[in-house]
């Protein structure tokens, strides 16, 4: 009996090896896949940072960075005025890196007619106004509504941007964008919105199971498709985001050389075979 | 009567068909499981770290994880819960403080594992702030099998003819000496049934894990237990939600999920072996 | 001797000690859930706790409805615990009376495994499986909804169910079951008037337990019900349990604040719950207890 403790002491012991700097990141669904792709780069190049990595939803790495339970917070999303205040109120200043772009691209499934929205059809699409396919000159389907839940900046961006009521009660709201686009591809009614990084392969080509609405940004205007990087980085898709980093206060240590990494060519490469958006280096933009 | 008859061999029929049904529902998840993620599992896929996006590679550090988690969820819950079920068992009248009790215990059995994940947040993690780590994961995990280890402790105890019990402090052993000499070592395997069970609960549940340790990257293995952990559940869960390439590592949570039950059931084999020999050794 | 009794006695106050660790522990549980969960009462009004709509992490308008969650939660309990119930009392039986003990000394610790299965491998496979081929069967859009969780939990209580049964019906006493055979009854008549009435209490225990297991099950209905937030119209519809709720919302609310006391206040209600059915199941089951032979 005794001999067995022991052994499960020295167990506790064993995993300790050569001493690493630990790196904890938590935070945006949307970015977690691509900062795993840099994270292995990185630890590629310095054997010396262990990196650890949790998605869950921009808010809760948001949260986790408030409670000092990570290093760097992935945020789809800026802070909400609720959380700028309770920052100000515990005298921590967030610095924000933006590090990637992203466009969320609205897909449905290949069966529904349609191949282009306006905001505002998409705006009463997931409030509900909009309930079949056939209002919109498709099949006669009830729309089928996938979204992402409360603590998603995807969810909170198109809160912000998009809806003007609240979403509708009927949205299904998954775990994951993989699961809304795995969702999606069998749903004959589906729609749903994802970072375009999840349906995209490396070398740009869509997924051919899911169909990627163009949107128009007024009811009047051309409807632009988020496959074209051209209008992605003029602006003309509307949907376009920044994809932040935030640390509290300036990146210091291994959290700076980490995220200096993400921001050199190198790291841009990989958000570009991840299917985002690099950010030109001159526009890394420090707020605050 | 005919009509009887043929009524008894109905019920006959619905109540093996019953049993069929079952056994074919559990039958199908199996063998689809093992069917679909067999051809991954092997030595890199059991011994080697997640490469390339975790979309290669193996899943060790998750197995690591969770038997490190399951180790320390373990050490926290059996002392105490052996401890627990020997002075309610042996110590103790039956009144109605001990009947409150043990009341309490099996209605906290029945807690959904989700608020044992809340309150292991809320205290471990935050106000003892141990952070997410395994240990905090492990302690939440002891909470959550804490009343099961403490209930079949007691039933292991109960069995011990009282006989043993009489005999030792007849032959002058104080209280202590008996239950240490006596009392335990003939109970033991009902003991390690209880320790066992709670483990292969332990190592399967997800929810209470979610906040307080799993992660869903991490490319070397924890280096102490405050360290966060990849965990085999968790590995399951976010191959099959988060994923940025659910349909390519679908193999890979197939494989997952093999290993999962291969654990729990070779934990359950072991309980069974041992309920049997102790079977043979006590009662011949 | 002396030293033997003083290891004795400290013996015993160590026993004491993790003996009363271990209650104040799970004391402890009980009331950081209930102080918890309370406080949600004194910041927001009962009427609108118990409204329709949840969305507290709304920062301009939060509401905190439990109402459809609660009827969602019990929506699917009951319907996998419709689908459970018969399937496993019917198989309890089947084992206990019906098979020969050969096969039942393998049967019975075989479905006591399929207990242990993690909750997360029938998740998987509900999404992978049965959602698509549900959609395919009723003609739907899509498999996420409460009848695809209900199916599930059933099939997940189903081994806790049948063992705890099987046990009651197993243990009725021979004499009981051979006088009824030795008047000349057929193994379904003494089923039916001897051996089922006498363990009505170990039935009801396992329905019970299937049930807590049932009401308790996060990752299973998170992965396969869709978690909408509305009141579910039909079985089809896609639900949001208590317990999902608690899971989704558990890592990004502030601490200490209404949102937080409102997932404590889910939990809280769970564990209501569970409790209220147990002693219901407890009385009945002595009641019953008294009646039995």
């Amino acid at each position: 009996m005794r001999r067995y403790y022991l052994i499960l002491f020295l167990l506790l012991f064993a995993c300790r090896n050569h001493p690493v700097e630990k790196l904890i990141i938590k935070g945006s669904d949307t970015e977690i896949n691509l900062v795993m792709a840099e994270a292995e780069s990185f630890m590629e190049k310095d054997s010396a940072v262990s990196i650890s990595i949790t998605g869950g939803g921009s808010g809760i790495g948001i949260t986790a960075l408030f409670n000092k339970r990570c290093n760097i917070a992935l945020s789809s999303r800026p802070l909400n005025p609720y959380e700028e205040a309770l920052a100000m109120r515990r005298g921590i200043y967030i610095n924000a890196t933006i590090f990637a772009k992203d466009a969320i691209a609205i897909i449905v499934n290949p069966q529904v007619e349609v191949k282009s929205i306006s905001l505002s059809q998409l705006a009463k699409i997931f409030s509900g106004e909009i309930t079949n396919w056939n209002q919109l000159g498709g099949h006669d389907g009830e729309i089928s509504l996938y979204g992402r839940q409360s603590s998603s900046g995807t969810y909170n961006f198109l809160k912000d941007n998009v809806m003007t009521s609240d979403f509708a009660p009927g949205v299904k709201q998954l775990s994951g964008t993989g699961q809304i686009v795995e969702a999606i591809k069998q749903d004959k009614n589906g729609i749903g919105y994802v970072g375009i990084g999840y349906i995209v392969d490396q070398t740009g080509k869509p997924n051919r199971e899911v169909k990627i609405l163009s949107l128009q940004p007024t009811d009047t205007s051309a409807a632009i498709s988020p496959l074209s990087k051209l209008d992605i980085y003029s602006g003309r898709y509307p949907l376009t985001r920044p994809l932040y980093q935030f640390t509290i206060g300036k990146p210091t240590g291994k959290v700076k050389e980490f995220i200096d990494f993400q921001l050199s060519a190198a790291g841009q490469k990989i958000i570009e075979e991840n299917g985002f958006f690099s950010i030109k280096p001159q526009q890394q933009a420090i707020l605050q | 009567m005919i009509s009887k008859r043929i009524s008894h061999l109905f019920a006959f029929a619905m109540i093996t068909s019953c049993l069929v049904i079952v056994i074919t529902c559990w039958g199908f998840i199996l063998i689809n499981v093992v069917y679909n993620g067999w051809s991954v599992i092997g030595w890199e896929f059991l011994f080697k770290n997640p490469k390339n996006g975790m979309t290669e590679g193996g899943i060790f550090s998750a197995i690591f994880g969770t038997t490190m988690v399951t180790f320390i969820s373990c050490m926290f819950s059996a002392p105490i819960g052996i401890a627990c079920a020997v002075y309610l068992n042996e110590y103790t009248k039956d009144n109605w403080v001990t009947k409150l009790i043990r009341a309490s215990i099996r209605n906290l059995a029945s807690i959904p594992s989700i608020v044992f994940g809340l309150f292991g947040l809320a205290v471990f993690v935050k106000s003892m702030g141990f952070g997410p780590s395994i240990l905090s994961a492990g302690l939440t995990l002891g909470l959550l099998t804490l009343p099961i280890l403490i209930t079949t402790t007691e039933e292991a105890l109960r069995k011990v003819p009282s006989g043993l019990r009489e005999g030792a402090v007849a032959l002058g052993a104080t209280k202590f000496e008996m239950i240490i000499t006596v009392l335990l070592p003939s109970s033991l395997s009902g003991i390690f049934t209880g320790i066992v069970l709670s483990l292969s609960r332990a190592a399967g549940e997800t929810a209470p894990i979610l906040l307080t340790g799993a992660a869903f990257y991490s490319r070397y293995l924890p280096g102490s237990i405050k360290d966060e952990f990849m965990a085999l559940p968790y590995h399951l869960y976010v191959l099959s939600t988060q994923h940025s390439s659910i349909e390519q590592v679908r193999p890979l949570a197939y494989g997952t999920a093999v290993v999962l039950i291969a654990l729990v059931f070779f934990m359950n084999i072991m309980v069974f072996i041992l309920r049997s020999k102790h079977q043979k050794k006590f009662y011949g | 001797m002396k030293k033997r009794l003083l290891i004795d006695a400290v013996g015993r106050i160590a026993f004491a000690t993790l003996a009363w660790i271990s209650v104040l522990i799970l004391v402890g549980i009980f009331l950081m859930l209930a102080s918890n969960g309370l406080r949600l009462i004194f910041h927001i009004s009962p009427r609108e706790l118990f409204s329709v709509k949840w969305n507290p992490s709304d920062y301009e308008n939060p509401t905190f409805g439990i109402v459809s969650m609660v009827i969602s939660t019990g929506l699917t309990t009951l319907l996998a615990m419709v689908v459970a119930i018969p399937i496993g009392v019917g198989a309890a039986i089947c084992i206990s009376e019906i098979l020969s003990s050969n096969i039942r000394a393998w049967v019975k610790p075989m479905i006591e495994m399929l207990a242990s299965i993690p909750s997360v491998v029938i998740g998987f496979l509900g999404i992978v499986i049965v959602g698509p081929a549900m959609a395919k069967l009723f003609h739907l859009s899509n498999g996420l909804n409460a009848l695809n969780g209900a199916l599930l939990l059933a099939v997940m209580s189903l081994p806790t169910i049948i063992t705890v049964a099987e046990d009651a019906i197993h243990s009725v006493s021979r004499e009981l079951k051979e006088g009824s055979y030795a008047l000349g009854a057929d193994k379904i008549s003494t089923l039916k008037r001897i051996i089922i009435p006498n363990c009505y209490s170990g039935i009801i225990a396992a329905v019970v337990l299937g049930m807590g297991r049932a009401i308790g099950e996060t990752m299973t209905v998170l992965m396969v019900t869709g978690n909408a937030t509305t009141m579910p119209d039909s079985i089809f519809d896609p639900v949001r349990t208590l317990t999902a709720t608690i899971a989704i919302e558990m890592g990004e609310v502030p601490f200490n604040s209404n949102h937080y006391f409102g997932l404590f206040a889910c939990g809280l209600i769970l564990f209501l719950i569970t409790l209220t059915a147990n002693i219901i199941a407890e009385n009945l089951a002595q009641k019953l207890r008294r009646n039995e032979l």
